[in-house]
């Protein structure tokens, strides 16, 4: 006798049912699979992307003013065990004579290399050449430009038209960013990397550099050469030198909150496809009672009729994460796409399978047989006498301790502030929900006592309680989900809203190549525009655990700060602040306060012109200005710290003759390619709505697939209950029950269960819903 | 070999208590076929289940083949009944995703019975019973009769001293219910196999030794094949 070939024959006897436990397997070791690899690829990429895309370069030198002599890199390239370029950026235009595109679409930033070809521009040729002296753009401006290597290209600059050859199409890089079309143009300008000496005589800057960015050959001493390129440029004065630093906590802030809904989501994937299991054995055990009680008759012991059960699981557990494998890896390569493209990261990294492998085997196994335990003690316990000869003993008494646990778990997940509360909360509603489901029938019986079929499909509900309420707290989990993703996407995008348009510091920020003195007074002529202030800004470093970090330093003014609040405090107005902070005294934002880790009134160390200062952390406040992660001092605290004498950034306010769109325009039509770059409060809005809109979405869609499962539950429950059933209906058939009135009673049987689910789903999702909020905002 | 001393049994149900059995006294002697009678709920089915030790007595003891079944754990009757007993039901319960063969295989490979030996054993209980070209059918595929006859033969396969048979004839026609009391009566005759039949039909009772009647829980009459004895 083989057991294996018995059990498959039992499951066969079940296609349909068998079909769809398999399926639910499947999916919930799909999506643990999915979940699992996605995320490790994304954790091991993204630093490696970071490191590829920012951290090319060892150390950089920028001047106190916006430009400084060629020579101090003459001087740097003498240095042993050193790649070095210097660097020139400017902004231009696209000389182009082509109907309905603006001024604003050919916005270009050119960038003057002393070097093309070298591992700190990184540059992957796709067609053409590096060394051949023309113009570097990438594979993704060319083929919205039209152009191809050979092929010239024009620029509207001061000084006239200037052409240059295309030498080589590279692949899309950090360094030349750019737009993918012409409509995202008009927020992005293009970027074209040109030979240094091209761009110097174009735009008179003969002998003037920017930027020197330095990389130690492997295996050299990276601190001696540190303190050499410090040492020379102290000497120079006019310079400084400023090691690469690659925050990861800082560029990917919101990844972890993220990654821990695609846990939640996957966790509720395999969580669901237990209680199916369970739920599909659980039924198949009643079914089966009295070949349970044959067995048992034949002298068929617990053990072994735990190993007939067993032994079925085992195979639809096989077959099902088989199959949930070769699904999951596939959901892993679009999920790992979608995840890549929501952080803007351009990798191609191969998927880390290993772990997410290994746990989705052992959950596609394991969980099956965890969730089978319960059915296959109720099929050991089986009572011979009850079952052969339909005693109707008294039921037992249904146990209270279940629902006082469930209730114990729903009331402790208050007290958890953080998103793990879901689970708790989860396995509390599980236990609870029958006492729900037995609450929302006795409403529905209200509704369904008007028709002959409405009454007997509310007392089937009522009849088959345990089992329907199982099945639809399953929908009613996914529905619950749904509502609270949905919720935190939209909250989450509206408080960062408010928070952005509150530390904004205006309607625009334009960003200069640098500020003339009647600068900002133009920019306050321009129609439309109500007024203007520049602010300097810094990027400094400071020493967190050994590592280190960045911090952008914004120079304030007192005066002005309440008119162009780049920060909001609860309490105190911005110029209060501002103003009553001594030459030592900063401010930090929340994000940057946390990731500190020290209180208000200690000091933290930042690198500053005059070697490490230390500063009192004087207040908190919220910023979303740069994505957070700020420092605040006053304007004149600001140049004694980093000497740094120009400003390039100007904040505008628009008074309302204007939209946002027309006060770019105009700004754009006075200093063309002088500026940089321009971005509003509702672009920021946009970056962040949309990189929050795509998490949820990948979550919303691992959530539908639960979904999926739950409906597969239903199914699997209309199924047994009509095949437990045919009697009965047969009977009523006979009686004269018409056969719409019985397709009718088990259409309503279906909807009720979906009802109830649905109702009391949102009615959890959204208790769920006021339990996160209580947490989850920008802090 | 069957000893009932002041057996009863209680039964709990949603509308109170239910007695099935009352005091009930009973002695049946090795190799006796004994059919038991009585109206639906007098007490029939819950005497067999005490017998096969399904179940326990809720006052009274039970014994069967010189064992108190009320001094054995689950446990230890399930391996009493595998090795001693033989159940036979009403509607067969045989295993439907399991073969003719398997069905009666069934008890000797709980039994961890060699393959070889549950291989002859098998093949010689459907020979005995006239379905060995049935072998590999499966239960869906025969008629009634030919159902209750692979039950009697998976009911023999661990070579019982005891065969409780629940309404074996119930659901089969005359005909086919003769013979399957004919093999039965064989069993008996030849094997010196126990056998107590529950039956509503009193054609069927006339097959065995002795009739005993059962009324509200109680014995109430015990016949002899065709006569009253006490």
């Amino acid at each position: 006798m083989n057991a294996w070939q018995i059990a498959w024959r039992q499951l066969m006897r079940r296609k349909l049912r068998t079909f769809l436990t398999m399926l639910s397997i499947a999916i919930g070791t799909a999506s643990t699979l999915a979940v699992l690899s996605a995320v490790d690829t994304a954790r091991t990429a993204f630093p490696l992307y970071l490191k590829a895309a920012f951290g090319k370069a060892d150390f950089t030198i920028n001047g106190t003013d916006a430009y400084f002599p060629q020579a101090i890199h003459s001087e740097v390239e003498k240095l042993d065990h050193t790649t070095s370029i210097a660097a020139v950026k400017q902004s231009t235009k696209l000389h182009l004579e082509r109907d309905g595109i603006s001024a604003i679409q050919k916005r270009v930033d050119l960038t003057g290399y002393s070097k093309m070809d070298t591992p700190l521009t990184n540059f992957h040729v796709v067609e053409g050449n590096l060394t051949t002296g023309g113009a570097v753009i990438t594979d993704r401006t060319a083929a919205v430009w039209k152009v191809k290597p050979g092929d010239t290209i024009a620029f509207d600059t001061d000084k006239g038209i200037r052409e240059i050859q295309v030498s080589a199409i590279v692949r899309y890089t950090v360094e030349l960013m750019g737009p993918g079309n012409w409509m995202m143009a008009k927020f992005h300008p293009w970027s074209v990397a040109v030979p240094l000496p091209v761009l110097q005589n174009w735009f008179g800057l003969n002998g003037k550099i920017q930027n020197i960015q330095v990389k130690v050959d492997s295996g050299s001493d990276l601190q001696a050469i540190g303190d050499r390129l410090d040492a020379l440029a102290q000497r120079y004065g006019t310079v400084y030198m400023q090691p690469v630093v690659l925050d990861y906590s800082t560029q990917f802030q919101e990844v972890n909150t993220f990654f821990l809904l695609l846990y939640l989501a996957g966790f509720l994937g395999i969580a669901l496809s237990a209680f199916i299991i369970f739920h599909s054995l659980y039924v198949s055990m009643k079914e089966r009672k009295k070949e349970f009680a044959a067995l048992k008759t034949i002298g068929y012991t617990p053990r072994q009729l735990r190993s007939f059960v067993l032994i079925e699981v085992a195979l639809m557990a096989i077959i099902g994460t088989a199959a949930g494998l070769i699904f999951g890896w596939g959901l892993a390569l679009l999920l790992k796409m979608v995840i890549f493209m929501v952080f803007s990261v351009y990798d191609n990294a191969a998927l880390q399978l290993a772990k997410g492998m290994a746990v989705a085997v052992l959950a596609g196994l394991l969980v099956p047989f965890a969730a089978a335990l319960y059915p296959i003690r109720q099929a050991t316990r089986v009572s011979v006498a009850e079952v052969l000869k339909d005693h109707a003993l008294s039921p037992a008494a249904r146990r209270k301790w279940p629902a006082a646990l469930g209730a114990l778990l729903i009331v402790s997940a208050f007290f958890i502030k953080h998103l793990l509360l879901i689970v708790p909360f989860m396995l509390g509603v599980i236990l609870v929900f029958p006492y729900l489901f037995s609450l929302f029938v006795r409403l529905l019986r209200t509704i369904y006592r008007t028709g002959f079929s409405g009454r007997l499909a509310s007392g089937n509900l009522s009849r088959n309680r345990e089992r329907t309420a199982m099945t639809s707290v399953i929908l009613c989990l996914g529905i619950a989900m749904i509502v609270l993703m949905s919720s935190l996407n939209a909250a989450l995008i509206q408080s960062f809203e408010k928070v952005i348009y509150a530390s904004y510091g205006g309607n625009l920020d334009v960003h200069l190549h640098h500020i003339e003195k009647t600068d900002v007074e133009r920019i306050k002529q321009i129609p439309g525009v109500a007024d203007a202030e520049a602010y300097p800004l810094h990027e400094a470093l400071w020493m967190q655990n050994g590592q280190k970090r960045k911090i952008l330093v914004y120079g304030v003014e007192a005066d002005r700060a309440d008119k162009f609040p780049l920060f909001t405090a609860s309490g105190k107005r911005q110029s209060e602040l501002i103003g009553q902070l001594a030459p030592d005294e900063i401010i930090l934002d929340r994000i940057a306060y946390g990731a500190w880790g020290g209180r208000i009134g200690e000091r933290i160390a930042l690198a500053t012109l005059h070697g490490t200062q230390s500063f009192k952390v004087a207040a908190v406040v919220d910023t979303m200005k740069n994505n957070g992660f700020g420092a605040f001092m006053s304007k004149e605290n600001f140049r004694d710290a980093f000497g740094i004498k120009y400003e390039k950034n100007v904040l505008v306010l628009k008074d309302d003759s204007v939209t946002p769109m027309q006060l770019r325009e105009r700004i754009f039509d006075k200093f063309g390619e002088r500026i940089m770059d321009m971005f509003g409060p509702e672009d920021w809005v946009t970056v962040v709505g949309s990189t929050y809109t795509g998490s949820f979405a990948v979550v919303d869609f691992l959530v539908v697939l639960s979904i999926v499962i739950s409906g597969i539950g239903i199914a699997n429950t209309l199924l047994m209950n009509i095949m437990e059933r045919v009697r009965e209906l047969g009977m009523m058939r006979a009686i004269g029950v018409t056969r719409r009135q019985v397709v009718r009673m088990v259409q309503l049987e279906g909807l009720g269960i979906g009802l109830a689910a649905t109702v009391i789903g949102v009615i959890l999702g959204v208790i769920l819903i006021y339990m996160t909020s209580t947490f989850v905002k920008i802090q | 070999m069957i000893c009932l001393e002041k057996v009863s049994k209680v039964f709990t149900l949603e509308a109170g208590s239910y007695t099935a059995l009352k005091e009930t006294d009973l002695r049946i002697g090795k190799g006796e076929f004994i059919a038991v009678m009585g109206p639906s709920g007098s007490g029939k089915s819950t005497l067999l289940q005490l017998l096969g030790g399904l179940d326990l007595p809720t006052t009274g003891t039970v014994e069967v083949d010189g064992v108190k079944l009320n001094g054995l754990n689950e446990k230890e009757r399930t391996l009493f009944r595998r090795t001693k007993i033989g159940f036979v039901f009403q509607n067969y319960q045989l295993l439907p995703m399991m073969t003719v063969s398997e069905n009666v295989a069934l008890a000797l490979a709980a039994n961890k019975t060699p393959k070889t030996e549950i291989k002859s054993r098998v093949a010689e209980l459907l020979d005995a019973v006239n379905l060995a070209d049935k072998a590999d059918q499966f239960p869906s595929r025969l008629s009634g009769g030919q159902q209750q006859r692979v039950a009697v033969a998976r009911a023999l396969a661990m070579k019982p001293q005891l065969i409780l048979a629940d309404e074996p004839t119930g659901n089969l026609d005359r005909k086919t219910g003769e013979s399957v009391l004919q093999l039965l009566s064989r069993l008996n005759r030849e094997e010196r196999i126990t056998v107590v039949m529950v039956t509503h039909d009193e054609e069927a009772a006339k097959a065995a030794d002795r009739i005993i009647r059962i009324r509200d829980g109680m014995v109430v009459r015990e016949t002899a094949e065709g006569g009253e004895r006490a």
